[in-house]
């Protein structure tokens, strides 16, 4: 049980995406929402190290999808916040629930 | 030191770094101010980093400090600063933190729930410590002798990931130069500030909404937020844009 | 392994496969390096950049189709040690992508010129979006695909929020950000299970490795399953996770959407029939899955079109309603069945497109996008009108037009396959008679009643512009003649999906050992 292997670190990105998951659900400042997507992408991050780790560590192609997972959310979290600042100018407000000109 | 001694201190440093990212992601979700969600956000990316060098990946855990704990955090506290006139209030987050709670925490526990069991699932007939994720190396040879994993250990894998890079992965690699070019042209394209007559007096469908003004009375109960939401209706003169 | 790396080299034959990125990447950063030296964006210098861009992008088309020309046997093999697979799948994809582009950059400049002065951004993003479908079309590699469909997605959502001084415009960008990032961590996370279960970011190795584990009915390779095919279909717009469509669809300026509703779904479609014949044939509860999306998704999008008023949500929810056809022929999953998607995907490409071109031109007439504003519009503008009842009528899958064949075949392919499926079919019929209603309504509206007020207020004659006008010409021909040249096209699809299959018993990589 306290022999730390493959399933802890898988449970503990499970736990990770779900924290995120629930972030991105719930939360009302659209920034917050940015930054559990980003927990989200990083458990997933946890979850391909550690399969690299523990299945084939001769091959690093694990770690290489990794980089590019870090390299594109990086831009995608810029992007996010590029649209809500342009989205802030108009609406004076990053609350989700004033983005209520469509409905969800 | 020895090899228990070794074996003991990976053990508590992963239960030391898990305890605290599962506590910063938390705190990013739970916090209320904002600025002090995005510090969470810190500890957590830390954390992680500090996972990868536990699983034999130390150059992915300098690019996770370098890209995500100083980078992204940095661009996200710029926005919430950009985005707020108060920078440690979050006027939303004080307001009430949560848009519903109910549904997201069900959902997202019973996705847990669904994870973890699935995951976990006894192993089925799969041999082997790793269940049904079975193991690709030969369980003959130490691990240590392994080509990456002396090259891991000398130059933190650099050498082999840079090989794969320009090899195996050269396509990806390639493209995603093109998609962070066009990711930063359209961060700049979107979030520069323009007047109304550098874009085209054609542009007649710029709605003019009501500033968003957070209504607490004096008892601390929130005003339902339809009656707002009428207020802020659709002001456009057109409707195409 | 460094030794049997060096062993493969890029040789002609990989830069010759992707020649038509190469010239799509040029024309790309042409096009910026234009934008920068054009300051005084005159009439003249925009409709410049636009000519240019059509120009690479026809370039990138002769040369894919040079490309096929020059092997008549098709062996399919791997690109760029390995990322890419050359298979008559790839070139059908990657040319109707092209096609799509091209159609979306003529069709687009009419509605930038009115409604902003950014316009050579415009074109570099669409043609970096349609760059990275042309990758996830081709992709043989687990990194290929995850970065194809973001290159398509990130580029998306700024496209979407293009208009960004337009609240509208920049909410439906942010909105499907949101639901994009989280459909994109839910992809990944599939993903990062395959490759658990297979050690290796190769297509060939992972459908090595993954054949183990056909039969075996494990809570894991569930979870796999459903996490990737739950993202995919959330990037295809199925119903349950269509919500995001109408909001974007409506929010974003009109030619991205149409780039949405066609290029996007066709690329999306082309990973989602990849991954699912190459590599997950045979896993469970796999017919039973798209069984319940595809009904969900033909139903809840006629139903719910039924009631819009805005034309470009109502287009949105036939786009829903049309992914739902399309699964029905994944749900049976024989090469047939499959093939029909791709013929299908190839009418759905000209009708929608044209569709979208006709509700730019209607927008730039009427300035508004309801469905009332076009009443009486035969008056003003006939030719018009014929071409749009021609699209409607394709959509709706009336005879003689290329949609009706679509429909036909996919049906019978479906029948053919699996008769244990006609209720499905029958289903689809019946979804069919209830879209009628919504696509005839439109013309009904726009031959039979008044004119309105907008309509009323269109000048007697304006010079309609020359590459609105050809898009809208090719596309009403495209609509009328795939009909008739429709065993043509149907062979070559079924041809490109029977190669996929044969590829699944898969040389073993000397990389692994198992």
């Amino acid at each position: 049980m306290f022999e730390v292997g493959l399933y802890h670190y898988i449970t503990l990105a499970a736990v990770l995406f779900s924290i995120g998951l629930y972030g991105v659900l719930s939360s009302r400042n659209a920034i917050r929402v940015l930054m559990c997507i980003e927990l989200m992408l990083n458990a997933v991050n946890i979850n391909l190290v550690a399969f690299n780790n523990f299945i084939n560590i001769e091959d690093l192609g694990g770690q290489v999808f990794s980089i590019f997972i870090l390299t594109v959310s990086a831009a995608e979290a810029s992007v996010g916040l590029a649209i809500l600042i342009a989205l802030y100018r108009s609406r004076k407000s990053v609350d989700m629930e004033r983005f209520n000109l469509l409905k969800w | 030191m020895d090899e228990t001694t070794f074996a003991g201190l990976y053990q508590f440093g992963f239960w030391v770094f898990a305890a605290t990212m599962v506590a910063g992601a938390l705190g990013v979700v739970f916090h209320r101010s904002i600025v002090y969600s995005a510090l969470m956000l810190l500890i957590t990316f830390l954390s992680i980093a500090a996972v990868f060098v536990l699983l034999n990946a130390p150059f992915i855990a300098a690019a996770q400090v370098l890209v995500y704990a100083v980078g992204l955090t940095i661009v996200l506290i710029f926005g919430i600063m950009l985005t707020g006139d108060k920078p440690f209030v979050d006027p939303v987050g004080q307001e009430r933190p949560n848009r519903f709670w109910l549904m997201p925490a069900v959902a997202s526990t019973i996705f847990l729930g669904f994870l973890i069991w699935a995951l976990l699932y006894p192993t089925m007939g799969f041999s082997g410590i790793n269940g049904i994720f079975v193991s690709l190396m030969d369980p003959a040879t130490n691990p240590a002798t392994l080509p990456s994993v002396q090259a891991i250990s000398t130059d933190g894998g650099i050498t082999v990931i840079g090989q794969l890079l320009f090899s195996r992965y050269l396509i990806p690699f390639e493209v995603a130069s093109i998609l962070l070019l066009l990711a930063m042209m359209g961060a700049i394209l979107l979030s520069k500030r323009t007047f109304p007559e550098e874009e085209g007096e054609t542009l007649a469908t710029v709605e003019t909404i009501e500033p968003y003004a957070p209504q607490v009375n004096i008892e601390g109960n929130t005003p339902s937020l339809s009656s707002s939401h009428s207020e802020v209706e659709e002001k456009e003169t057109l409707g195409v844009h | 392994m460094p030794e049997t790396m060096a062993m493969n080299v890029i040789g002609q034959k990989d830069m010759l496969f992707i020649l038509p990125e190469i010239i799509l990447t040029v024309g790309l950063l042409a096009i910026l390096c234009l934008t920068m030296m054009t300051h005084k964006k005159t009439r003249h210098e925009n409709a410049g950049l636009m000519q240019v861009s059509l120009v690479f992008v026809l370039g990138s088309l002769a040369a894919l189709i040079w490309q096929f020309a020059q092997q008549p046997s098709m062996e399919p093999e791997t690109m760029m040690f390995g990322a890419l697979r050359a298979d008559l799948f790839s070139y059908v994809m990657r040319a109707m992508l092209l096609a799509g582009l091209g159609i979306t950059v003529a069709i687009s400049h009419a509605f930038l010129e009115r409604n902003t002065k950014i316009i050579g951004d415009f074109y570099a993003l669409v043609m970096g979006a349609t760059l990275g479908g042309m990758v996830l079309s081709a992709a043989n590699d687990l990194a290929a695909v995850f970065i194809g469909l973001e290159t398509l997605s990130i580029t998306s959502y700024v496209l979407a929020g293009y208009l960004r001084r337009t609240t509208r415009s920049a909410e439906a960008s942010f909105k499907y950000l949101v639901y994009g990032g989280m459909g994109t961590a839910i992809f990944l996370f599939g993903l990062s299970l395959v490759y658990g279960l297979s050690g290796s970011t190769n297509f060939s190795d992972i459908a090595t490795a993954l054949a183990a584990y056909q039969g075996v009915m494990h809570p894991t390779l569930l979870l796999m399953v459903i996490m990737v095919f739950a993202a995919l279909a959330f990037k295809l717009s199925i119903a349950p996770f269509h919500m995001w469509a109408p909001d974007v669809y409506e929010g974003a300026p009109t030619p991205v959407s149409a780039f949405l509703s066609v290029v996007s779904k066709t690329a999306a479609f082309a990973v989602t029939i990849r991954l699912l014949m190459v590599i997950f044939p045979g896993f469970p509860a796999w017919a039973e899955l798209w069984t319940i999306l595809a009904v969900l998704s033909m139903t809840i999008g006629n139903f719910v079109a039924l009631k819009q008023r805005n034309v470009k949500r109502l287009l949105a929810y036939s786009t829903v309603a049309h992914a739902g056809y399309m699964l029905t022929g994944l749900v049976v999953g024989s090469s047939a069945g499959v093939g029909s998607i791709v013929y299908y995907l190839m009418t759905y490409l000209f009708m929608n497109l044209g569709a979208f071109a006709c509700v730019i031109y209607f927008g730039i007439l009427t300035g508004s996008d309801d469905i009332e504003s076009y009443r009486g519009m035969v008056q003003k503008r006939p030719g018009l009108v014929l071409a749009f009842s021609i699209f409607l009528l394709s959509l709706a899958g009336i005879p003689i037009t290329a949609g009706f064949f679509a429909k036909f075949f996919l049906f019978q392919a479906v029948i053919m396959s699996n008769p244990a499926y006609t209720w499905l079919v029958i289903v689809a019929l019946l979804n069919s008679t209830v879209s009628l209603a919504y696509y005839i309504n439109i013309i009904r509206l726009m031959v039979v009643k008044e004119p309105s007020d907008a309509v009323n207020a269109i000048p007697a004659h304006t010079s309609t512009p020359w590459a609105l006008g050809s898009a809208l010409t090719i596309s009403v021909a495209a609509t009328l003649l795939l009909g008739v040249f429709a065993s043509q096209f149907l062979n070559y699809s079924t041809e490109s999906v029977k190669q996929l299959v044969q590829e699944r018993p898969v040389v073993v990589s000397q990389g692994l050992k198992r």
